[in-house]
């Protein structure tokens, strides 16, 4: 699991690249990926080796333009078992 | 190479009215595709070849093109001729936890087996926006022999879109969102292009495409803006192909179709999701391959379907897995216009009977 230190680090290190974010309370959910053996027979990727354990932490913020349109904005942390970051994505 | 255009003449009948027009244009359109063998085909009414008919769901319509293709053989290209009302999107599960109840997709009919997320088939909609006229349009259109092409990105997402962008434009030339807004836009950006590529926010419920900077979420692209418009467009907007219960008065997909020189529109159906900042992911990776590919002279269809097949690879090869995001990027995507348009180098460039309108190329 992803112990609150971590949390509070990556919590900071957003907070700092996407100011907008500042603040928000970000969801943890934990996820199994099992082997993904159809994907990788169809793409002829050879055999998925093991299951995989990745946490996500989402920030939900909603967001009001120019013309008042609400728009959700999703940011995304997604780490692996060691808590270290794999990716960052934002919703478009 | 087999093409199938199918259709449900009911239902399009209630949308549009009388469709002999548009049956005309699509004898006269698979006449034209001469590398093409072609089957036009109504999944509620009696066909040649003998297939069970199909009701009005996206999963008897999946089953009817399965059923065709065991009698007459395979289906290389897909042509859905209409809009949710005619030819419905399969409603599929969301992967991610966001607030899309479900992911439009047109993926489930692309696809032989029950891994939609990679299909076989290329595959596109021509969608009705409620007029004979708009889809008789699509099938008829001409294409402007132009290497040029048009970007534009909100200000947060300048280094991932120039990354993305590079694949057929200038970067420098890429425009940003905010300073540039619907009120300085200026539509002769559009005109004479080969791609016209955005990395804009959307939403459900707007019309319009807006920049981010500082807070701030300027109009950057409105329907007005769309003024003779010419060539392929790719955008990564959340909802920039959703198109249900709107018009080309609300819709910037419909918007951009309606233009005479738009020749295909590829965007996501619901919220999508890109990185901030190069390495390309999700949405970003998927919009560069099916620029790298159209711009190789692929056809359109072909473009997304290799596009979607590279993103499945690369993020297996990268993470090992697909996550949430990247399984919703490749069931969100869907293109729109004629899948057998290509913008080669050869002299191929037509869609359906029309001409090539040739301008001076750049040496």
């Amino acid at each position: 699991m992803i112990s609150e230190r971590q949390i509070r680090k990556i919590k900071r290190h957003i907070a700092k690249e996407f100011p907008e974010f500042k603040g928000v309370q970000p969801v943890l959910t934990e996820k199994i990926i099992r082997p993904q053996s159809s994907l990788y027979k169809k793409l002829s990727l050879g055999v998925p080796k093991r299951l995989r354990r990745i946490f996500r932490l989402r920030f939900t913020k909603t967001i009001e333009t120019v013309d008042h349109t609400e728009i959700e904005r999703i940011l995304t942390v997604s780490l692996n078992e060691r808590g270290e970051i794999i990716k960052v994505t934002e919703s478009r | 190479m087999r093409m199938l255009i199918v259709s449900g003449k009911d239902a399009l009948q209630r949308v549009i009215g009388k469709p002999l027009a548009v049956e005309r244009a699509v004898r006269a359109f698979a006449r034209s595709k001469t590398d093409y063998e072609i089957q036009f085909l109504y999944y509620d009414r009696a066909n040649s070849l003998k297939a069970k008919k199909a009701k009005k769901t996206a999963r008897s319509i999946r089953q009817f093109i399965s059923r065709i293709e065991k009698l007459w053989g395979e289906i290389d290209f897909l042509l859905l001729l209409g809009g949710d009302r005619v030819v419905p999107f399969f409603r599929l599960r969301n992967p991610c936890e966001d607030s899309d109840a479900v992911v439009m997709s047109d993926n489930p009919y692309a696809s032989r087996d029950n891994d939609y997320a990679i299909p076989e088939r290329a595959c596109a909609r021509i969608p009705d926006n409620g007029s004979a006229h708009f889809i008789v349009k699509q099938l008829k259109k001409y294409t402007e022999h132009t290497r040029s092409s048009f970007g534009m990105t909100a200000d947060i997402w300048k280094r991932a879109s120039r990354d993305v962008y590079q694949t057929v434009g200038t970067v420098d030339e890429l425009k940003v969102s905010p300073p540039v807004t619907a009120k300085t836009f200026k539509s002769p950006w559009l005109q004479k292009k080969r791609f016209l590529y955005f990395n804009l926010h959307g939403s459900k419920q707007s019309p319009h495409w807006y920049g981010q900077a500082n807070g701030n979420y300027p109009i950057a692209v409105a329907p007005r803006n769309v003024r003779q418009a010419s060539g392929v467009v790719a955008t990564e907007a959340c909802y920039g192909a959703h198109i249900i219960d709107k018009s080309n008065d609300d819709s910037l997909a419909l918007t951009f179709l309606k233009e005479k020189a738009v020749l295909g529109f590829c965007g996501s159906t619901t919220i999508a999701y890109g990185p901030v900042a190069p390495p390309a992911g999700e949405a970003d990776l998927l919009v560069k391959y099916f620029l790298e590919y159209a711009q190789k002279g692929l056809t359109l269809g072909e473009s997304l379907r290799n596009a979607k097949v590279d993103v499945a690879r690369k993020m297996l090869r990268r993470q090992g897995f697909l996550d949430d995001d990247d399984q919703k990027t490749l069931l969100q995507f869907v293109l729109y216009g004629d899948p057998t348009v290509r913008l080669g180098d050869k002299e191929t460039r037509k869609s359906g009977d029309q001409g090539i309108r040739r301008t001076k190329r750049k040496r």
